[in-house]
């Protein structure tokens, strides 16, 4: 381990430290993410595409590429669960209600153990695991996200091609975080996937005990399956929409 | 006579058109299940006036027409579970007369030819029903809609002739607007794309049928005029890879139109045809790209046939390190067969037109694209 890497966890323990101090710990909370797409983003990770073709979309519809919605994260204990909000973040689609998809993530740290019920490709699947964290590097950038110092962290998603940067807050120490981001130090408020192509950023935190939402949705049938088979999926899936060359981003999770 | 005005064909005219609505709706919204339901009161308020110069006397008594109506509509939006999708729709609406077909001054377009507007004429009231199913399977690549709509339409707008015989001039028609009594028409689609080779060859079929049936007055006898028909279409698209693709379809088109009152008339249409398209890329920044269609179009009441091969063809080559230039010499319609035809009917009238238009030609082009041109055969998908 060299010198400044011992330096960035130095300065991380001590400024948990201080944090754990001055707030109190919260164990139960329900925390709304505003989740922002931007499709044109999404397309500068397809391979098929030249630089130029990417450059003319750009051009095209750079403008108008943004979508919004919202997500929420439960917290109860040392589990969390993730799913997609009901509540419209966008005005403009008040009064018109999408069917809500089978996409629940459910971590429960004590246990180490994952428990996912994710509609994939038209199927549901419930994948239940060992929780292997994505492998952050510990970078040593600060800003505040919902009121919480946040510290950032990287990992690049091969299977995805893409980099995401998570913001933590220094004041939680939960290793939660949205959708299925999780392993951090701190509880993961803002996540920022391949330069602002997908944003999650939490804009309201309610401490607060969250109930039945924190439970399991009943009357879900799915095929039971492993986190090893829920990516073997993913790559075929990107595999053939490569070959097909259309983007894998419009029938799968970004 | 540049610049003259002539008092017998011209009319000074001011026209005024208001419209009010005032509706409300109801929306039920619940876990992809969307149902609308509205109703508007419209008023529409049309005046016109006609004279031969702005400030001279009406030629006619103005045309002063209030419509008052209401207009219900039905919306249902439902999102399956599986990925299939179904919209739907009901609306009935009024469409006031044009102002030219109010007008109560005739416009003469030649001694043989000659428009009389219809100052009684009434807003034409529709029923149109439409829905829509889709079903997209992620997984397979495989998607399916299909889709129909219906119109009823009341107080439909006709445009009846009145043929005569004036000696010295010969047949002089003149054609007038009215509210025949009802109108129908309705369309049904269906279109399917599969892979029968994951992302190697993928079958796309489509067809509809579609029909019409409208009333038209000639010389004080209605005829009913009947059209339908149906279209078929089958392609295969082939992309082994990124130096080949190809695209082969075949189609298969019939129309069938009926007039109640002059039998003789009736014509069946028949259109068919076959298409192959290459893009092949066959050395390092040589493209060599093609599409050869053959047509068939037949009308047995007129005795005509006609087949059109047409072939066209390129080749280019990019040039430059970062391929900046492309040179190509294109050949179209190398059988020099080109043609265009079209043939429809309806109301009282048959539509018919053959014409040449631009065939065989060859075209040696250069061209400069700031940001190079690629070298690969790609894939015509949306991006």
């Amino acid at each position: 381990m060299n010198s400044n890497a011992m330096h960035k966890i130095l300065l991380t323990t001590v400024m948990l430290l201080l944090v754990g101090l001055a707030y109190p710990q919260q164990d139960t909370g329900v925390i709304r993410y505003l989740v922002t797409h931007d499709w044109v983003k999404k397309m500068e990770s397809v391979d098929y595409l030249s630089k130029e073709e990417k450059e003319k979309i750009n051009y095209t519809w750079g403008n108008d590429a943004e979508w919004k919605e919202y997500g929420t994260l439960f917290i109860s204990g040392k589990k969390t669960k993730f799913e997609d909000s009901e509540e419209k973040a966008e005005a403009e689609y008040e009064g018109f209600s999408w069917r809500k998809e089978e996409y629940y993530i459910y971590r429960d740290f004590g246990s180490n153990r994952i428990h996912d019920i994710i509609k994939l490709l038209g199927k549901v699947y419930i994948i239940e695991d060992t929780l292997v964290p994505q492998g952050w590097k510990i970078l040593n950038d600060m800003k505040e996200v919902c009121g919480h110092i946040c510290m950032n962290a990287s990992w690049t998603d091969t299977i995805k091609n893409k980099k995401v940067i998570a913001w933590y807050a220094l004041d939680i120490p939960l290793s939660g975080g949205p959708d299925r981001y999780c392993g951090l130090p701190g509880l993961i408020l803002e996540v920022n996937v391949n330069n602002g192509a997908l944003i999650m950023t939490a804009d309201r935190i309610e401490y607060k005990d969250p109930g039945e939402a924190m439970n399991f949705p009943a009357k879900i049938k799915g095929k039971h399956i492993k986190e090893a088979d829920y990516i073997a999926k993913i790559k075929k899936y990107i595999a053939d929409k490569k070959a097909e060359e259309e983007p894998w981003c419009w029938g799968i999770r970004y | 006579m540049d610049n003259e005005r002539i008092d017998s064909l011209s009319m000074y005219y001011s026209n005024q058109i208001m419209f009010n609505r005032l509706g409300a709706g109801v929306r039920f919204a619940k876990n992809g299940l969307n149902l609308l339901a509205g109703v508007s009161g419209q008023k529409l308020d049309i005046d016109g006036k006609y004279s031969l110069d702005k400030g001279l006397p009406l030629l006619a008594d103005p045309v002063n027409q209030d419509y008052m109506n209401l207009a219900p509509t039905l919306n249902l939006t439902c999102e399956f579970k599986n990925g299939m999708w179904l919209v739907s729709n009901y609306t009935y609406s009024i469409s006031e007369p044009s102002f030219s077909d109010l007008q109560p001054v005739p416009i003469v377009y030649s001694i043989t030819s000659r428009t009389e507007g219809n100052p009684d004429l009434k807003p034409e009231r529709t029923h149109a029903t439409s829905a829509n199913l889709y079903y997209q399977n992620q997984s397979s690549f495989a998607s399916f809609n299909i889709s129909g709509e219906y119109n009823y339409t009341n107080n439909a707008i006709s445009y009846n002739k009145f043929v005569s015989w004036v000696d010295s001039v010969g047949y002089v028609t003149t054609t007038k607007p009215s509210n025949s009594s009802t109108g129908q028409d309705g369309r049904f689609f269906i279109w399917s794309n599969f892979p029968l080779i994951k992302t190697k060859l993928t079958m796309s079929v489509s067809g509809n049928y579609r029909f019409d049936i409208s009333t038209a007055n000639v010389n004080g006898i209605d005829n009913r005029t009947g059209a339908s028909g149906y279209y078929a279409n089958t392609q295969f698209t082939i992309t082994p890879g990124q130096k080949l693709s190809m695209d082969i379809n075949g189609y298969y088109s019939f129309r069938n139109v009926k007039y109640s009152i002059n039998k003789e008339q009736n014509q069946k249409i028949l259109s068919c045809g076959a298409g192959l398209n290459v893009k092949w890329q066959f050395a390092n920044k040589f493209f060599l790209e093609g599409n050869f269609d053959y047509s068939f179009d037949r009308n047995d009441l007129y005795d005509f046939i006609r087949e059109q091969p047409i072939l066209n063809a390129s080749v280019r080559r990019l040039l430059g390190k970062k391929n900046q230039f492309q040179i190509r010499l294109a050949a179209f319609d190398i059988f020099n067969k080109n043609v265009y035809i079209s043939q429809s009917g309806s109301q009282n009238y048959f539509y018919r037109q053959i014409s040449p238009t631009l065939s065989r030609y060859f075209m040696l082009s250069l061209s400069y694209n700031i940001k190079g041109y690629e070298n690969r055969v790609k894939k015509d998908r949306f991006w």
